[in-house]
C-alpha cells in the first residue's frame, strides 16, 4: 500500500475536514477572533488530522505486510483464511468471515476432487493388476498350443500387455519416486528378457537382431529399464520398413555407459524430433498409423529423468532412428 | 527329471504352467491347500519352487520363510505385485528370482533354467543324442556318423537338437526360429536358410547328405 493510494481512500474524510476547517475559519473571523489565534487553531487541527492519518496508514501498512508475508510462506494458499488471525473493526471482521467461508467451501471442493482423483487412480491400478492374471493365462495357453491362430492371438495379447503397462506407469506418475530401486544390473540380461518378451512380434515381422558388446553392468532400476527398452522396441516394430534390422550396442564412455538401440525404420522428421518426448505427441508417423498414443516416449523420458539416465534420440527420415541411453557409471556415483 | 513345485492359486495359470513345464522336460506338481505347505513340500521334495505371493489363507512371503527354515532349494517368485518393496522383500527372505505377471513362457523357462544352473552343483543333462546312426554331442558341439565327425556352430547344433528332439515329425521354419530365440539366438528367416544349408553340407561331409528332409509348407524332419 502506497501513501497516494491511502490518501485517495481517505479523500472524503480529508475533504470533510477541509470544509469544516474553512467554515470554522470564517466563523472565528466573523465573531472577531484575531487572525493569529484562528491560524493557531487551524494548525492544531491540521496536526491532529495528519498524525491520525499517518498512524492509521502505518498501522494498516504493517498489518497488510504481515498478511502478505503469511500468504507467501504458505504452501497451499487457499488455506490462508484458516491460518491468519482477525483483529479489526466490525466491518473488517465481517468481510473476513465472508472470505473465510468462501475459502472453506473451496478447500472442501479441492479435497473432494483430490480424494476422487486418488480413488480413481487406485481403481485404475487395481484394475490393471487384475488384468495381469487373465493376460498371463492367455499367453501361456497360446504358447502351449502354438499354431497360426494362437500366434496371432499372442501378437494381439502382447499389445494389450504393453498398453496395460503404460496405464500402470502413467497412473503411478505422481508417486513413481517411491517405487524404484537403483542397483547394479546387467544390461545384457535385461535386453535378453526384453527380446524374449517381444519374441513373437520380432519373428513374425521378420526382424534381424544384432547385439554388440552388451556385457555392461549399469546402475539403474531393472524393472524401469525393461519398460523403457520395451517401449523403444515397440516403436521400432511399429515404424519399420522392409527388411527390418534392430541393433543393440553398448559403448564404454569412460565415466558413463552408452547403450543404443538403432533401427532402419521410417525415421522421424527433423522438425518433429524435438517434440517426441512430449506427452501426447504422435507426429506425422503416428497420425499415418493408427493406435499411436504419444505416451510411450513421454513415460520413458520421465523415468529416465527420475533415475538420472540421459535419453537421446537421433533420426533421419527413411534411414534410421537411434535411441541412446547414457548411464553414469559406478565411479560417478561414488564421487 | 527336475521336479518343480507350483504354488499358485489361479486354476488356469496353474494348468498352463504345468503343461509348459512338462513340455520343457520338468516334472511339475501343484498343490491346492495353501494353509500348511510344509507337509506337501516334504512329500514332493522339489528341486525348485515357483511361488505366487497373493494366496488364499496365506501369503507367499510366509511360505517362503517356512520353506527356507527347512530347505535351501531355489525359490522363484511369480507374482502380479511389481512394487520394488515386494521384490526387495522377496530377495531378503531368500528368494532366488522374482518374475512379475504378465510373464511369458520363454522368459519363465529361461529364468528357471538359469536359477537351476546357478544353484546346481552337478548338472545331469543329457550329453549326447543319437538318431539314425548320427550322434550329436551337446557338450562339445561335435556331430559324428560312423568314423567321420564334424564340428557344428552353436546355432547349427541347436537346430539339429530341435529336429532330433521332434524326430519323425515335421518342424516348421517358424517353430525352429522360435526355438532358437529361446536360447538367445536371434535369427531370422534368411539366416535360418543359410544355417540349414551349412548344416546339410556338414552332414554331407560325414556321409549323411540326405539326413534332413524338407517338405514344402511343412518344414524339416530328421
Amino acid at each position: 500500500m502506497r501513501i497516494g493510494d491511502f490518501v485517495r481512500d481517505k479523500i472524503v474524510l480529508i475533504l470533510l475536514n477541509m470544509v469544516c476547517a474553512l467554515l470554522l475559519f470564517i466563523y472565528l473571523l466573523a465573531i472577531g477572533t484575531g487572525l493569529s489565534e484562528t491560524l493557531l487553531v487551524l494548525i492544531a487541527w491540521l496536526i491532529v488530522l495528519v498524525s491520525y492519518l499517518l498512524i492509521l496508514f502505518f498501522f494498516k501498512k504493517k498489518r497488510l505486510d504481515e498478511l502478505k508475508k503469511v500468504m507467501n510462506s504458505l504452501d497451499k494458499r487457499y488455506l490462508f483464511a484458516e491460518v491468519v488471525k482477525v483483529n479489526g473493526d466490525t466491518e473488517q471482521q465481517a468481510y473476513f468471515q465472508l472470505m473465510k467461508q468462501a475459502l472453506r467451501s473451496m478447500t472442501e471442493q479441492v479435497s473432494t476432487v483430490q480424494r476422487e482423483k486418488e480413488d480413481y487412480k487406485e481403481f485404475i491400478e487395481q484394475w490393471a493388476h487384475e488384468l495381469k492374471v487373465p493376460i498371463t493365462s492367455i499367453i501361456l495357453a497360446c504358447e502351449n498350443n502354438l499354431d497360426d491362430t494362437t500366434r496371432s492371438v499372442l501378437l494381439q495379447t502382447k499389445q494389450i500387455e504393453d498398453y496395460l503397462e503404460q496405464v500402470l506407469y502413467y497412473a503411478r506418475l505422481g508417486n513413481v519416486e517411491k517405487d524404484y530401486m537403483i542397483k547394479e544390473v546387467c544390461l545384457e540380461e535385461i535386453i535378453d528378457d526384453a527380446l524374449l518378451r517381444s519374441k513373437h512380434l520380432f519373428i513374425q515381422n521378420h526382424f534381424a537382431i544384432e547385439t554388440e558388446r552388451l556385457n555392461f553392468n549399469v546402475y539403474t532400476d531393472g524393472k524401469w529399464l525393461a519398460f523403457i527398452i520395451n517401449q523403444i522396441i515397440n516403436n521400432s516394430i511399429r515404424y519399420k520398413k522392409d527388411n527390418p534390422v534392430l541393433v543393440f550396442r553398448g559403448t564404454d564412455l569412460k565415466d558413463a555407459v552408452q547403450f543404443e538401440i538403432r533401427d532402419n525404420g521410417i525415421g522421424i522428421k527433423e522438425s518433429e524430433i524435438g517434440r517426441v518426448f512430449q506427452k501426447g505427441f504422435t507426429g506425422s508417423n503416428g497420425r499415418h498409423r493408427k493406435n499411436s498414443t504419444g505416451i510411450g516416449l513421454y513415460l520413458c523420458k520421465h523415468l529416465c529423468d527420475e533415475m538420472g539416465v540421459d535419453i537421446r534420440i537421433e533420426s533421419q527420415v527413411s534411414e534410421y532412428t537411434t535411441v541412446k541411453l547414457i548411464f553414469p557409471t559406478g565411479a560417478h556415483y561414488v564421487e | 527329471m527336475k521336479k518343480i513345485m507350483i504354488i499358485e492359486d489361479e486354476e488356469y495359470i496353474k494348468k498352463e504352467l504345468t503343461v509348459l513345464l512338462n513340455n520343457a522336460g520338468y516334472e511339475a506338481l501343484c498343490i491346492d491347500d495353501f494353509s500348511d505347505i510344509t507337509d506337501a513340500f516334504t512329500a514332493i521334495q522339489p528341486d525348485l519352487v515357483l511361488l505366487d505371493i497373493n494366496l488364499p489363507e496365506n501369503n507367499g512371503f510366509s511360505i517362503c520363510m517356512k520353506i527356507r527354515s527347512i530347505s535351501d532349494i531355489p525359490i522363484v517368485f511369480i507374482t502380479g505385485r511389481d512394487a520394488s518393496i515386494d521384490e526387495l522383500k522377496a530377495f531378503s527372505l531368500g528368494g532366488d528370482d522374482y518374475i512379475t505377471k504378465p510373464y511369458n513362457g520363454p522368459v519363465l523357462l529361461a529364468r528357471v533354467a538359469s536359477v537351476l544352473k546357478r544353484t546346481e552343483k552337478q548338472g545331469d543333462e543329457i550329453e549326447t543324442l543319437t538318431h539314425n546312426g548320427v550322434v550329436l554331442n551337446l557338450a562339445s558341439c561335435m556331430l559324428s556318423h560312423q568314423d567321420e565327425s564334424v564340428e557344428l556352430s552353436k546355432k547349427e547344433m541347436k537346430i539339429l537338437h530341435c529336429l532330433i528332439h521332434n524326430k519323425d515329425k515335421y518342424v516348421s521354419r517358424m517353430s525352429l526360429i522360435e526355438y532358437l530365440w529361446d536360447f538367445k539366438i536371434y535369427t531370422d528367416d534368411n539366416a535360418l536358410s543359410v544355417n540349414i544349408t551349412r548344416l546339410r553340407e556338414k552332414l554331407k561331409q560325414i556321409g549323411v547328405g540326405d539326413y534332413i528332409q524338407t517338405k514344402r509348407g511343412m518344414g524339416y524332419r530328421v
